[in-house]
């Protein structure tokens, strides 16, 4: 029989407790949909695990000191908070290279696509990192509207004003997002069958 | 063809922002629409896909953070 499993309101009261069990749970529960929300956006392995552990950082510190009052919406609270370090360090990283090609191009644009190509290289081999590489392919409002709805979990109306655009027109993002995947899915030949995921 | 109103309820369906209400009408359209139904079934399979495809950390960043939890009750004690 399937152990009940505690909700986070549960787990965040006994963790401002002193329970560290309690928030070792948490961590194990959310971290992959944390830390694929950063991937998504800084699309690097390493940035994206030092923006999770900034993240979870920020997390312990805000509970640990008293301060967390977001009354049972743990997960959205640290999704919003990885979310923005996310674009701080991407704008940040766009911003300012750190060192400058004689061609007047950033060495760490340069860089950036050699990681990409070696990571790209690594990713094509597993079916779960090809559909990353789709999402990443898809024009950029459907990008956003899937990262908010499917990883972020906000509502449709929370992304249509986030976004300054109407809920149907949100709404119209994620169904092509979700059907432009679905074309890539099949032109890849990405298998569907369940029995090829884990749990 | 199912009008874009329908496929938008649709979308709202698969993420559950329906009200029992509006889960009546669509489902009712499921049965007897089958574009609706394969629209479904086509945006339902991307859904568990995506489901799937979450990326792990590694286990590096998960001791660290938790280590750090449990280094700020020492530091309290």
């Amino acid at each position: 029989m399937k152990k009940q499993e505690l909700s986070d309101s549960v787990l965040v009261t006994l963790y401002k407790n002193g329970n560290e069990d309690a928030f070792a749970q948490l961590v194990n529960k959310h971290s992959s949909r944390i830390y694929t929300t950063i991937y998504l956006i800084v699309k690097d392995t390493y940035i994206a695990e030092d923006l999770l552990q900034d993240t979870l950082i920020k997390v312990v510190d805000t509970i640990k000191s008293g301060r967390y009052n977001e009354e049972g919406k743990f997960l959205p609270w640290v999704l919003r908070i990885a979310h923005n370090l996310a674009i701080d360090y991407f704008r940040r990283a766009k911003r300012y290279p750190t060192i400058i090609m004689e061609d007047g191009s950033s060495v760490f644009n340069t860089l950036q696509f050699s990681e990409d190509s070696i990571e790209s290289q690594r990713i094509q081999r597993e079916t779960h990192a090809s559909l990353r590489e789709f999402i990443q392919q898809l024009p950029e409002p459907q990008k956003e509207v899937l990262l908010m709805r499917h990883y972020m979990q906000m509502s449709f109306q929370e992304i249509a004003e986030a976004t300054g655009v109407s809920i149907n027109t949100a709404l119209g993002r994620m169904r092509y997002a979700l059907i432009n995947l679905r074309k890539q899915m099949t032109k890849n030949n990405i298998n569907y069958d369940p029995n090829l995921y884990q749990e | 063809m199912i009008q874009t109103s329908t496929k938008n309820e649709i979308v709202r369906y698969l993420y559950q922002e329906t009200t029992e209400e509006e889960n009546a009408s669509i489902e009712n359209d499921l049965i007897f629409n089958e574009e609706a139904r394969n629209l479904y079934i086509e945006l339902a399979s991307v859904k568990r896909s995506l489901n799937k495809g979450f990326k792990n950390p590694g286990k590096r960043v998960i001791d660290n953070i938790l280590n750090y939890s449990k280094s700020l009750n020492l530091r309290s004690a």
